[in-house]
């Protein structure tokens, strides 16, 4: 008899688990904004990044790696003193803090690759391992492959952007087999931050106009991150996470306040105070994430 | 006869609750050719008597050239895949047709260039379908210009 009972109620929880999980992955944006007010902030971030969270309701965002060819072509110069250092990989003790960092590092990883550094570039990938393996996914990084490779073609500029693709295929594939889209995110935001920083405290952003302009059109990447995290977020609130997409909403009022206008007219004078507060805004976010 | 229930309950449960077949790294490299990797999404299709429409929009870089490919073994037959690029009005204007486009095996592809911000996916699934899968992927190139492959499938060489 125990053994019937057994049977039946794993046909009925086969039957209806599917559904029950279905209708509690994820609520429509706006329910749950209603939701969050009367939410206690109690939940553990494993909790959180356990959500099921159905791939196709979040908006598609672009890989770090066209993020950093953009500024790039739009004629981001190298500047070393901008990087994360690595003495500061130890100090990154949560789950969070490595994720966060490891999107950073991701960032000045490609940061260094494209702009030829091949020497850094290997301390980053490792250090990118190590925090990786840290949290449980160190093997999607072949870290002595991908050195190798890095070595096989330092001058090639196009080999090198596949060899960080290819990383991203493993990382995507990853997140999506475990249904880990929250820590693939909060990566992300890392690797953002990091971007935006690389390029609004370079030396030639005043002096080159398409700097800004790209910097700018980041507003609509970041829109969507935010709609992605907060949509992960959904009922389950964490103080991490809503200090994240705090931090963020702060990037995209300062992006909102700029005058696009003058960009087109290439006058700079219009924005300084806006331009001014942004870049303050996005040190503060950055100091946060490497702070962390 | 109450094991066969519950193999027959396990089997709906995973039809109701569709999954893809992960592609494999290799299959979404041969997809680009020498596109780079961008982004890639896997849909599942859940078994449904109304007609499905799926739709999401992908942000692009007008500096960039893109590949956008579908892998389309899971689809359900009679389903159509559309691509629209939006345009300054708000409207919007089809670049990719299913309907008007044979397959490459179980894969359509298009080349994307000069695409002013964002384009719109969308999956049409026709009413009684049965559950399935489509998947895409998203290749970038910096280089405004089509390179001659003598291969599609040939990509730069990486040792």
């Amino acid at each position: 008899m125990p053994v019937i009972c057994v049977n039946k109620t794993y046909g009925l929880l086969a039957f209806f688990l599917p559904a029950i999980v279905i209708i509690t992955s994820c609520g429509s944006n706006d329910e749950l904004e209603n939701r969050k007010s009367a939410i206690p902030l109690s939940n553990t971030l494993e909790s959180v990044f356990t959500s099921q969270i159905d791939e196709n309701l979040l908006e598609p965002l672009p890989s770090p790696l066209q993020i950093a060819l953009i500024f790039k072509s739009a004629g981001l110069t190298f500047q070393d003193s901008l990087t994360n250092a690595f003495s500061n990989a130890s100090n990154y003790s949560t789950t969070f803090s490595k994720l966060l960092n490891m999107g950073a590092y991701s960032s000045d990883f490609i940061y260094h690759v494209i702009n030829e550094k091949p020497n850094p570039s290997r301390n980053y990938l490792k250090v990118i391992q190590e925090l990786a393996s840290d949290i449980g996914f160190g093997q999607i990084i072949n870290t002595k492959e991908n050195i190798t490779r890095l070595d096989n073609n330092v001058n090639n500029i196009d080999s090198l952007a596949i060899i960080i693709s290819d990383i991203q295929m493993n990382t995507d594939q990853h997140f999506r087999k475990n249904n880990e889209h929250l820590k693939g995110l909060v990566i992300f935001a890392g690797a953002w931050i990091e971007a935006m920083h690389l390029a609004i405290q370079n030396n030639g952003f005043s002096r080159n106009f398409n700097i800004p302009k790209a910097l700018i059109d980041q507003r609509d990447i970041l829109k969507r991150l935010l709609k992605n995290l907060h949509l992960c977020r959904g009922k389950k609130q964490n103080e991490k996470l809503n200090e994240l997409i705090a931090h963020l909403e702060a990037i995209h009022t300062r992006l909102d306040d700029l005058h696009l206008e003058s960009f087109e007219e290439k006058d700079f004078s219009e924005n300084k105070k806006e331009m001014d507060s942004l870049r303050n805004t996005i040190q503060a976010v950055r100091n946060m994430v490497i702070h962390s | 006869m109450k094991k066969v229930f519950f193999f027959i309950a396990i089997l709906i449960a995973f039809k109701l609750n569709a999954q893809c077949n992960h592609l494999k790294n290799k299959e979404m490299k041969e997809m680009l050719g020498s596109f780079i990797y961008d982004s890639s999404r896997e849909t599942a299709i859940k078994e449904n008597e109304n007609a499905q429409q799926i739709e999401f929009e992908l942000l692009l870089f007008k500096s960039n050239m893109y590949k956008m490919c579908w892998e389309i073994s899971e689809l359900p037959p009679n389903s159509t895949i559309k691509l629209y690029e939006k345009t300054n009005n708000g409207g919007k204007k089809i670049i990719f047709n299913s309907e008007t486009t044979e397959p490459d095996k179980n894969f359509y592809s298009v080349v994307l260039k000069d695409i002013s911000r964002s384009v719109i996916v969308t999956y049409n699934i026709p009413e009684s379908a049965t559950g399935g899968c489509v998947k895409y992927v998203l290749g970038f190139s910096m280089k405004n210009e089509i390179k001659q492959e003598k291969n599609p499938k040939a990509r730069v060489k990486v040792n």
